[in-house]
């Protein structure tokens, strides 16, 4: 990719790129990208639209992006509104504050922002770092996942080593009261971690080694290995201790 | 009816954590459909079929080491990339090696069979040596990645019977049946990756040439 051959393109105000291998694309205003772009660098700001799939090494996106195919990048950069229609993968780390959604899959190492990340089918992640909503119908896996809530986030299944969900606002003054208003809480079937902390979550089945269930939780079901801490807030249907060699 | 194990009895049985479990599936080393979604009294439960996943923990559990998991990933992934074939005179060349005189002219190879051909490549074998290298093609690839598999050859009448073990400390031949020949698989399964390397990267850079 880093061959000298490849060409840079740059538009500015309203235009379109055609399909392509690319070194750079830079634009700004109103542009469309026509079929698939497979490029060393991407840099948008305004608005982005594409028919096909884009492929970057380093993908920076301003305002508003949407495209249809699927996203391959190495490292993102997006804050506004980023539409994917097929899938994203993210080879090293995406950083997001906006709204993402995605149609597909979210698959690679790392994706941490502020905002809202829906994805149609599942999340695969390394670390999953946000703060806001995450909504995805069905299995969101990540070795790391936390979750600072800012709203209603809704999950099909939730599995992974490290898991993290919070409510507890961590500004003070009037924006915590404004925070304090929102209704925040993580809607989820089954979670399934070695270390779990959940604040503020309505789960059917919490499966785990070491489980912290903290204030507004309502877990009908929880299987623990080594330790349970359930807050006095929090609801528990039934504690089950699943050591080795007996249940 | 298939034998299943649940989720919570895999991770007591295997000896694993579910960080790992859902890492390996990340990785693409646990299919998919080996996730089994079944309603239970205690409402949605997730069953793996028991021989297949054990078996499948057991060898990741065996590699020694990430770039192991990951060619094996790869290949899962990616089949097409497995059976690449380049040409074997730059393959051979890449080994430093003579090429074999049936595969002079414009032929490919794939990655197993150069392996297959390189490890047969012994004197004694004599015409066995084709023999040896078919064999070697249709191990699993797993098996190559094993850090002790072992090859053992024995002089039959007519010809020669190979076997593979994963593990050189555990085989008993019998009084007065040493195998006649023996190899280990996984360093030359090793050294012909790191020719394979080369070679791919001769013929980029010779197909970058106008």
């Amino acid at each position: 990719m880093s061959d000298a051959t490849l060409k840079s393109v740059k538009v500015s105000g309203s235009g379109s790129v055609a399909g392509g291998e690319y070194d750079l694309v830079k634009g700004s205003g109103s542009i469309r990208i026509d079929g698939d772009v497979t490029a060393e660098s991407i840099e948008m700001s305004g608005s982005l639209k594409s028919q096909g799939m884009v492929r970057s090494g380093s993908f920076r996106v301003s305002g508003s992006a949407a495209v249809d195919g699927d996203v391959d990048l190495s490292d993102g950069r997006a804050s506004g509104s980023l539409k994917i229609g097929g899938n994203l993968r993210v080879d090293r780390e995406a950083h997001i504050s906006g709204s993402l959604t995605v149609g597909g899959t979210i698959a690679g190492e790392s994706l941490r922002g502020s905002g809202s990340v829906r994805a149609g089918q599942e999340i695969a992640l390394e670390r999953l770092t946000w703060s806001g909503i995450v909504s995805c119908p069905g299995l969101v896996s990540a070795d790391a996942f936390d979750l600072q809530l800012g709203g209603h986030a809704e999950i099909g299944e939730l599995a992974g080593s490290t898991i993290q969900v919070r409510s507890t606002a961590e500004t003070l003054g009037w924006l915590a009261w404004l925070q304090w208003s929102i209704q925040k809480q993580l809607t989820v079937g089954e979670i399934s971690g070695d270390h779990i902390l959940l604040e503020s979550t309505e789960a059917s089945v919490v499966r785990g080694d070491d489980i912290v269930i903290g204030k507004k939780c309502r877990v009908e079901r929880v299987e623990y290995r080594d330790s349970l801490q359930v807050d006095a807030e929090s609801w528990v249907g039934s504690r089950i201790c699943v050591a080795d060699g007996h249940e | 009816m298939e034998d299943l194990i649940s989720k919570k009895a895999l991770l007591l049985e295997a000896g694993i954590s579910y960080g790992q479990l859902y890492r390996w599936k990340r990785k693409g080393l646990i299919p998919e459909a080996w996730f089994v979604r079944r309603s239970t009294f205690t409402g949605q439960e997730t069953f793996f079929p028991r021989e297949a996943i054990l078996e499948r923990i057991r060898w990741i559990q065996g590699m020694k080491t990430d770039a192991a998991l990951d060619e094996l990933a790869e290949k899962i992934r990616d089949p097409a990339q497995w059976e690449k074939r380049l040409p074997a005179d730059i393959v051979w060349a890449a080994a430093e090696k003579s090429v074999p005189v049936d595969l002079s002219e414009g032929v490919e190879v794939s990655r197993v069979e150069f392996f297959a051909r390189w490890a047969a490549d012994h004197e004694g074998l004599g015409q066995n040596r084709e023999t040896l290298a078919a064999f070697l093609q249709t191990i699993p690839a797993d098996w190559l990645e094993y850090p002790d598999s072992v090859l053992y050859g024995f002089p039959v009448s007519g010809g020669w019977r190979f076997m593979i073990a994963r593990s050189s400390e555990a085989v008993w031949f019998g009084e007065n049946s040493a195998p006649a020949l023996q190899i280990a698989l996984a360093d030359v399964w090793k050294q012909a990756k790191s020719c394979w390397e080369e070679a791919e990267r001769r013929v980029q850079t010779q197909g970058a040439r106008p």
